[in-house]
């Protein structure tokens, strides 16, 4: 799943995970996002925007890290937002790994071999 | 628009020819970005353009150009993962037994390039749970290039950098921010100390108990790659380390080393090294240190890769003395979890 | 005395941002330029907290055409008023944003917003500016800061 309310970003992020073997399914926010969650989506992975209107990445996070049902699925931050106390605050939410934008395809590749979603 | 996979194949077999290096599936992004620029330098559309240029002519310049584009030497953290999983989950853990006495591990990154090699080892012997503050690390870096060694020393990496392949909660424990850039923190600097050396040429160090010599045999013919590598194992220890590049073999140059596998990596050690001593199952995700605050979310996620893993010797080559192992998968063996 | 980013950091910084996801060539984009004048388009993010002020992002139509169909990977000729306000928002927000991290602490970053002309905030002053040029067009980008927030 990618969420970001831009839809350069969701085209880039889209392409590259998509030319990596994912199916890929996109919100603009936060509690978009949530909504496809509780209607039955279960991505294996969540890249993350922080900076979104309506509802956040960290609250997204947050909210997600609550459910037990939601356990099994990585999350990603992809953002702008690269503070070292920034990045603590989302890996201490509950964020799985964190992207700085801009990157690279190669670097979203490296962190889903990191994470063991994708084979190196 | 990506590459055809028939494109795909066309390029990734010219460069495992042309270099012995694999391009595997999922890397159509790869090829997409670095033949890119390429195929618009060379006045062409796209890059499935650029192929079939290659494809129906024999230009050999451009056929160069390419295997360059796709292999120029990208370091990143952490490069290839495997290798330090390895030493993180077995090689530190067998060392912490085995140097009890002195209480000290000597590492050598024999082509540092930029720096990301051994400041990656760095922090891999930071964070381990079994190197306290008793234990002295020692990591040397080394390169021919000068510019490079000084570079390295600064320890200063730009955000693409560290983006590569650098786990997040790494990056917040051993980096602060430097204006635009990310700076190891004293901890990680302190440990590494940098010298120029010449592979090529006879040098004498103090003996290592792991090398890393890691994509820079590939840059020698078969002769010099055979007496590097003894040069290499004349100062390690009887029962250290050698971690190569990826597609890169001791077979054939220097029969003094004895291959291994270490869960997907493949590690040499002087011919004679005896056993690997690997810890009890703890299930202690490699490479954490305790008590850090994003410990708790990192460790949620399975150590990728397994752990624990069986370390398989490979088979003895025909006519040796060493005696006989129980039969073993051949010498691409996959990791066989203890559990 | 705080650190205020310097136009070399806001130059490393654009770069970063082009060369990953516009030009393959980190020398297509140049340092140097006359500024945009005629035709311009301006994204711009907003700083509020320790650091008050704004981010833009500043070229001429045809470039904030061009970069937008580098990032939708479409013709010139294809690009609505909609891919361009998304593309040059994005790209402010990127820059903008790798800005914030060099200033003083917290702040919290926009939106961004996207207009066709010249932006400017009332009570706000540049502090910072560097000016480049991307495939011959002018590209400026500028720091400024709220002048009541002192101290």
């Amino acid at each position: 799943m990618v969420i970001d309310d831009s839809s350069a970003m969701r085209l880039i992020l889209g392409r590259i995970m998509r030319g990596l073997g994912f199916d890929v399914v996109e919100a603009p926010n936060g509690a978009e996002a949530i909504a496809r969650l509780q209607s039955g989506a279960m991505p294996e992975i969540a890249l993350v925007d922080w900076n979104m209107p309506v509802m956040d990445g960290l609250a997204f996070v947050n909210a997600v890290r609550k459910e037990e049902k939601w356990r099994q699925i990585t999350l990603m931050m992809v953002t702008t937002e690269s503070e070292q106390s920034q990045i603590v605050r989302a890996l201490a939410a509950g964020a799985h790994e964190y992207v700085i934008k801009p990157f690279t395809p190669d670097a979203i590749a490296d962190k889903l071999a990191l994470l063991g979603v994708l084979a190196y | 628009m990506t590459i055809s996979s028939s494109a795909f194949n066309f390029v990734s077999d010219l460069v495992k020819q042309q270099a012995a290096i694999v391009i595997g599936p999922g890397k159509e992004y790869l090829v997409e970005s670095r033949l890119l620029p390429l195929a618009r330098d060379a006045g062409l559309d796209d890059v499935s353009t650029l192929v079939a240029r290659l494809q129906s002519t024999a230009d050999d310049r451009l056929r160069r150009q390419v295997v360059e584009a796709m292999t120029t030497n990208e370091t990143s953290f952490f490069r290839d993962r495997d290798p330090f999983t390895a030493l993180t989950q077995a090689v530190l853990p067998d060392l912490c037994r085995k140097r009890g006495a002195t209480h000290r591990i000597n590492i050598w990154s024999a082509a540092c390039s930029s720096g990301q090699e051994p400041y990656s080892i760095a922090m891999s012997a930071l964070d381990h749970p079994l190197i306290t503050s008793d234990w002295q690390v020692h990591v040397l870096a080394t390169d021919i290039n000068e510019e490079m060694l000084q570079r390295a020393e600064q320890g200063r990496f730009s955000q693409l950098e560290v983006n590569r392949g650098l786990p997040a909660a790494m990056l917040v424990r051993h980096f602060e921010r430097a204006e635009t850039d990310w700076k190891v923190v004293a901890a990680v600097r302190n440990m590494v100390r940098f010298k120029p050396l010449n592979l090529n040429e006879p040098f004498d160090l103090a003996f290592m108990d792991v090398v890393f010599l890691r994509n820079v045999l590939i840059y020698f013919d078969a002769a010099t790659k055979a007496e590097v590598l003894q040069r290499v194992r004349r100062v390690m220890k009887p029962d250290g380390f050698l971690f190569l590049g990826g597609s890169e073999t001791t077979l054939g140059l220097d029969d003094g080393f004895e291959r291994f596998t270490i869960g997907n990596a493949t590690v040499y050690r002087p011919r004679g090294a005896g056993p690997i001593d690997l810890p009890a199952v703890s299930g202690v995700p490699g490479g954490l240190a305790s008590g850090q605050p994003v410990a708790a979310a990192t460790a949620a996620r399975p150590v990728a890769g397994g752990w624990p893993w069986a370390v398989t010797p490979s088979l003895p080559p025909v006519g040796s003395t060493l005696p006989p192992f129980p039969a073993q998968p051949g010498p691409h063996s996959t990791r066989q979890p203890l559990n | 005395m705080t650190y205020i980013p310097s136009a070399d950091d806001l130059e490393v910084i654009t770069r970063e941002v082009w060369t990953s996801f516009l030009d393959g060539d980190p020398a297509g984009l140049l340092p140097g330029g006359s500024g945009a004048d005629g035709d311009r388009v301006t994204g711009c993010v907003h700083l509020s907290g320790a650091y008050t002020g704004s981010i833009m992002l500043q070229c001429s139509g045809p470039a904030a055409r061009d970069a937008a169909a580098a990032l939708f990977s479409m013709q010139p000729t294809d690009v609505t008023q909609t891919e361009v306000v998304d593309a040059i928002g994005e790209l402010a927000n990127m820059v903008g944003g790798n800005v914030k991290s060099m200033l003083p602490g917290p702040s919290a970053l926009s939106l961004p917003a996207v207009v066709h002309g010249q932006l400017a905030v009332p009570g706000a002053q540049v502090v910072r500016e560097v000016q480049l040029t991307w495939r011959g067009e002018p590209l400026v980008v500028s720091l400024w800061q709220q002048a009541a927030a002192a101290a």
